[in-house]
This record gives C-alpha cells, structure tokens and sequence, in this order.
C-alpha cells in the first residue's frame, strides 16, 4: 500500500497553483522558477518550470503533498509523472485568458482518468473582472466533453477560497469511495496509473 | 529578454555554437541550447528526439537538480547528469550575469565523461559571454 | 419579554433597513413550520443574528451568525447567505403571495402548475418569447436563451404581487410577444438562477409534480448553483454525482434530511443539471465509470475515510 499522499494543482501559467499552494502549505513551498521568457503569454516575472511543491502534516504522521505542475504545454511531460497516484486534481482557469474554454479542455484531457473517477475539481479566477466564459458555458464545455465535474469561482489568493475548492474534492472522493465500496464490497486495493496524456 | 525577440544574429550566433560543440566531440549526438523556461534557442539533433520537448525537459531538470542541490544544501549546482544504457545526458546552466539560458548534450554511452563536461562547460561559456555583449550593447534592464 | 416562549429569535447587526425588510418576509416563510413564533429581538438576545462586515460583539451569547452577501454573481463563501437580487423579488412575489393563511392545498397547486408551465416552456425551448401574465403585469421569458426579464416598472411586480396574494392559481397566459413589447423589457437575466430558487420552493410542497419518489435522479451537469442553498448542497451533489440515487436514497446516501435533498432535487431538476428516469431505466444504473479508475485505491482503499478526516483537521475545513 502507497503511503503517498498527493494532490495536484494545474493549469495555465498565470492561473494561480503556486499562490494556491502557498495559500495551504504549511512548508514555505518549494519552487522551480526561471525567469519568464513569454510575457506575451503571461505578464509575469518568472515562471514554474518543473514543479512547486507544498506539504501539509496529517495527525496520522502523514504528509499531504501538494504538488504544482508546470502550466505551459510544452511541460506535459510533468503532468503525468506529477499526477501518478494522485489522490486528486484541482485545475485552475484564469478566465482573463485568451481561450479559458480551450484552456479547461486542454487540462481535462490530460487529467482525465481522475475527472472520471470523481477526483478532480475545476476553479475559477478572476471571473468579476472577466464575467465571460460564464458558468453556464464552461458547463455547455463540459458537457460536450462527455464529464461532469464541480466548477467553482474561487480566488486563490483567498485561503478559504482555496479550502473551498479542497472541500468540494475531497467530497466528491468520499462519495465515490462510498459508491466503490457498494459496488465492489471490499477493500481490495486495485491499481491505478493516471495515464495523463503527454 | 524574451526568446520572441531574440535577434536573429544572437540566435545565429548560438547556432554557430551548438554546431562547433556537436562537432567537436565525436561521440555528441546532440545539443540543446533553451532558455531557463523551456523554450527552444538552437538545436542540432541526431536521432529521432524533438528538441521542442527536449527544450522544456532541459529547463525543468535543470531547475530540478539545482532546487535539490539547495535542498541538500551542497552549494551551487554544476551540472546534472542522466547516465543510461545507451547514452548520456548533460545539462547545466549557461553561466552569464542573467540567468536565461540552458545547455543540454547528448552523447553515446562510450564517450568519455571528463571530455563532455569540459567541452559542454567550454560551450556553456562562449553562448554565456555572447548573451552578456548582447545584454550590454541592448542596454536592457538587468 | 420572555424569549424562551419563541422557537426562534433573530436579530440584525449594520443591515439595511429595506434589507431587513426583505430577509424578514423570507425568514416568515421559511419559519412557517416551526412549531412556535419566530421573533425579531436585539442582537444580544437573539439565536440568529444577520450582520453586515463587522461582527457584532457578543458577550456570553452564542448566537449563530450569518452574514450577508451581495454581490449578485457571488462567489461560494461557507456560511454565507446570498441570492441574487432580481431572484429574492420574484421568489418574495411567488411565493410570499402565496402564504399568509392556511390555504396549503391552493399554495401548493398554484406553485405546481406554475413551475410545471416554466418547466415545460424552457424544456422545448420552442417559443422565442412567452409572456407570463396576469391583469397586465408580466414577466418576459425567452426559453430559446434560458432569460428572463421584467416587463415594463416596479409597478407591473406590484401588480403580480397583488395577483398572487389573492391566493388563486396564477393565470399563466402564455403567448407570443410582438416587436415593440419587447422594446420594453428591462435587462436580461439567466433563468437558472430563478429555475433554481423555484425548485427550493417548491419542496414546501413536495417533490416536483412529475417526479415520482421512486424515480432515479441521474446527474448530467454539475450544479454550480449549489453554493445557494439549501445547506447541504454541495454534498448532495458530490453524492449525487458519484451514483444515480432515488431522492429518499441520496439524503440517505448525504446523510441530510430529505426536506434538503428534496429542495436540491426540485432545483437540479428544474434547471436540467439533473434529470429523473425511472428506476427501470438502464440510465437509472450507476454510469460506467470503471472502480479501478478510483484514485484512493492506491493509497489504501480501506483507510480512505480517515485519511480525509486527517486531511480535513489539517485544513481546518468541517466535514
Ligand atoms: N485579480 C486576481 N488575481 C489573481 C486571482 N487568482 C490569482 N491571481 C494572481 O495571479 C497570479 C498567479 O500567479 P501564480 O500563482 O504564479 O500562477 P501559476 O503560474 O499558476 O503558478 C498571482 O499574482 C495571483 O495573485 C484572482 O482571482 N483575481
Ligand atoms: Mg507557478
């Protein structure tokens, strides 16, 4: 039995995983930054290039890990190694970006697997300057996609806006466990690789 | 400095550099110069490898090996070396007074590891003092 | 005054005065059941106590506070009470006017056949403009943009409002609208929030009028509306989301009381996140997620509940 803890933060540069992590790591997180050599794509200092990663201690001894995965696409090849025993994925969307719709598709199908088991999360920034994509149309995205997952407003730079989004996974994780545990009536550790597309 | 409008000499000057290190050591089958993000400058590839992708793996396992070297706390990081059956990688930062380039060398499993890291170390500081004189005469904010 | 004859006591802390107006015609249909007089006492002495910003300081009283959002696309705030302003006026109209006697059996009517009509008329989604109207007050409804507006001033609300306090069934007359009446609707707003706010209603009265109690609810958009209400929202849809369940099972399943899986049900159900089929349906199965696909399996199937009840206490999040 993996004692590995994790959950994953993604999304495009700029969306907020390492201020998300920073917001609920206990740790002063520990990140991969190089200065940004695209402030067309995003206007700002540096940028995460490997991971940012954030850890919280459980009563148990345990360590939660909170990992961060580079936003650009050109680091898909971080996202699965990131996301392989994760025990969930919070996807972030920054709404003043070119195409957050396209945005939201481009992540989801990297973290698939965990959408379909009820293990990934979607939140929101920015939506009350930039109203639009509107919830309904990230739910038209979604349902076009074929899943349905939370969608939430959420303003990292707020804790509990983060926590929020933390309550909501971690939810929807014990409702499937709940619903694993009626349909196959053990504890039979199965395996899993979140094979995230690279 | 965004590598968008990196001037074509700077890059062409480079290249010059990526293509002397590629054939200077015989056994390098490969050479990737991006910046510290990921982005590809210059690359001369032998096999099969897409240096777009090898780009952005430079950037983040360079950031990797150098955020362990702190977490280890041994000082500053030189180089970070995969060693596997069928060849070898190099990488390590270009050491100029920004720090906004990579160097990445792929070799075959029989060249010699001293020779590499000299050579890839010799190139590193030709691409670093040509960035520094083109940082200079750009006059751009450091 | 002897406050223990109340069965509920609230107060209001730095509200408005037209605020606490409109909270109190809500808290008077929210309370009609309780089995004793729900009073407006000073912020010392009440069990509930709304505020705006600063809390209130409150010495050796353990009032519950509930504080007060506005902003109208609101974010998700635990705790918070919030519903969009154009939504609080229509439901103070709907179902304010239905109440104020004992007229149970035509309240309930009313409200069925008037979320039966709304529900069909956006279902079909084939009339471009319909007007819901009554003595010439109206509401415009564009089903074919899930929209809705105001025709015309406060004065035409007022005149609904009257309607509806007759206590009759509204007279839902739907028709089509010509060119220059819809030059003078007001702005535009999204039907869910309204659809939702309706269904919440509408559990005062049971389940929707063509759901049947053993029917399956089956999940097919996340209702981001959850966050307003009832309480236990976001759980029932997690729960929901994981497994098609008959009402009685997903309060169960939640572990809230069927009142709130009722009034989430009706909602999700009116604004089409969730949809009922019956219990022989093939959809009514679970959905074909694989269980190996569950991510808690590879650290420790068994021990997944204390693990998020570790993680929970670690971020100080309540269950
Ligand atoms: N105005 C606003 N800024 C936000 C919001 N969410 C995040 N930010 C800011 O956006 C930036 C996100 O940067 P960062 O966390 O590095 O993003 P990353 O690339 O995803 O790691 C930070 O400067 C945040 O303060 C939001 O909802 N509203
Ligand atoms: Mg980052």
């Amino acid at each position: 039995m993996s004692e590995e803890l994790k959950i994953l933060f993604a999304g495009a540069m700029g969306a907020g995983k390492t201020t998300a992590i920073r917001a609920i790591s206990e740790i002063p997180p520990i990140s991969t930054e190089a200065s940004n050599s695209d402030r067309a794509e995003c206007d700002k200092e540096e940028t995460t290039v490997a991971m940012d990663y954030g850890e919280i201690t459980l009563a148990t001894g345990e360590k939660l890990r909170l990992y961060g995965a580079p936003g650009q696409p050109r680091f898909q090849f971080m996202w699965p190694i990131l996301a392989a025993g994760a025990l969930g994925a919070v996807v972030l969307i920054d709404n003043s970006r070119a195409d957050p719709l396209g945005d939201l598709e481009l992540y989801l199908n990297a973290f698939r697997p965990l959408a379909d088991a009820g293990a990934a999360v979607v939140g929101i920034g920015r939506m009350d300057s930039f109203p639009r994509p509107t919830l309904e149309a990230y739910m038209e995205r979604l349902a076009k996609l074929d899943v349905v997952m939370p969608v939430i407003p959420a303003d990292v730079r707020r804790r509990d806006d983060v926590l929020q989004i933390l309550e909501v996974l971690l939810q929807q994780i014990e409702a499937m466990w709940a619903h694993d545990e009626t349909v196959s009536g053990d504890a039979n550790p199965g395996h899993r690789s979140p094979e995230a597309i690279s | 400095m965004s590598a968008r409008v990196m001037p074509p000499e700077l890059v062409a000057a480079f290249d010059d550099e990526i293509r002397r290190l590629h054939g200077r050591v015989s056994g390098v089958i490969g050479c990737v110069l991006a910046t510290t993000d990921g982005r590809r400058v210059s690359a001369v590839v032998d096999n099969e490898a897409d240096p777009q992708r090898v780009s952005a793996m430079v950037g983040s396992i360079v950031a990797l090996g150098e955020t362990i070297g702190r977490e280890v706390m041994i000082g500053r990081t030189q180089f970070v070396a995969v060693s596997a059956v069928g060849g070898m990688v190099l990488l390590q930062r270009v050491p100029a007074k920004r720090d906004l380039l990579v160097v990445g060398t792929l070799a075959r499993h029989n060249t010699n590891l001293g020779i590499l890291l000299h050579e890839t170390g010799i190139a590193a500081e030709a691409a670093g003092r040509t960035l520094d004189e083109w940082l200079g005469r750009d006059q751009r904010p450091a | 005054m002897d406050i223990t004859e109340h069965a509920l006591t609230y107060g209001f802390h730095g509200v408005a005065e037209a605020e606490q107006a409109l909270l109190q015609g809500m808290i008077r249909r929210i309370s009609r059941r309780l089995p004793g007089p729900v009073t407006h006492v000073s912020t010392h002495h009440a069990q509930l106590v709304f505020l705006d910003d600063a809390a209130p300081p409150l010495i050796g009283s353990d009032a519950r506070l509930v504080r007060l959002v506005r902003n109208p696309e609101g974010r998700q705030s635990p705790g918070a009470l919030r519903m969009p302003p154009h939504v609080t006026e229509l439901l103070d109209i709907f179902s304010g006017s239905f109440g104020g006697g004992s007229h149970e059996r035509v309240r309930c009517g009313a409200m069925q056949s008037l979320v039966r009509s709304l529900h069909d008329l956006f279902r079909t989604r084939d009339t471009p403009q319909a007007l819901l109207e009554g003595d010439g007050a109206s509401l415009i409804l564009y089903p074919s943009d899930r929209q809705f507006s105001w025709a015309g001033t406060q004065h035409n609300k007022q005149l609904l409002s009257e309607i509806f306090g007759a206590q009759r069934p509204p007279r839902l007359d739907l028709r089509a609208l010509g060119a220059q009446e819809l030059d003078a609707c007001g702005e535009r707003h999204g039907i869910e929030p309204l659809l939702w706010h309706m269904g919440l209603a509408h559990a005062h009265c049971g389940l929707l009028p063509w759901v049947g109690r053993d029917d399956v609810l089956r999940m097919r958009a996340w209702p981001y509306l959850a966050g307003q209400g009832p309480a236990a929202a976001m759980r029932l849809a997690t729960t929901l989301r994981a497994r098609p369940r008959s009402v009685a099972g997903l309060a169960d399943a939640a572990c809230v009381p069927e009142t709130d899986a009722v009034a989430f049900a009706n909602a999700a159900l009116l604004c089409g996140f969730v949809v009922a089929v019956a219990p022989t349906d093939p959809l009514a199965l679970p959905g074909g997620r694989k269980p190996e696909d569950a991510p808690m399996k590879v650290s420790g199937f068994a021990r997944l509940p204390g693990i998020l009840g570790a993680i929970r206490d670690a971020l100080g999040v309540r269950s």
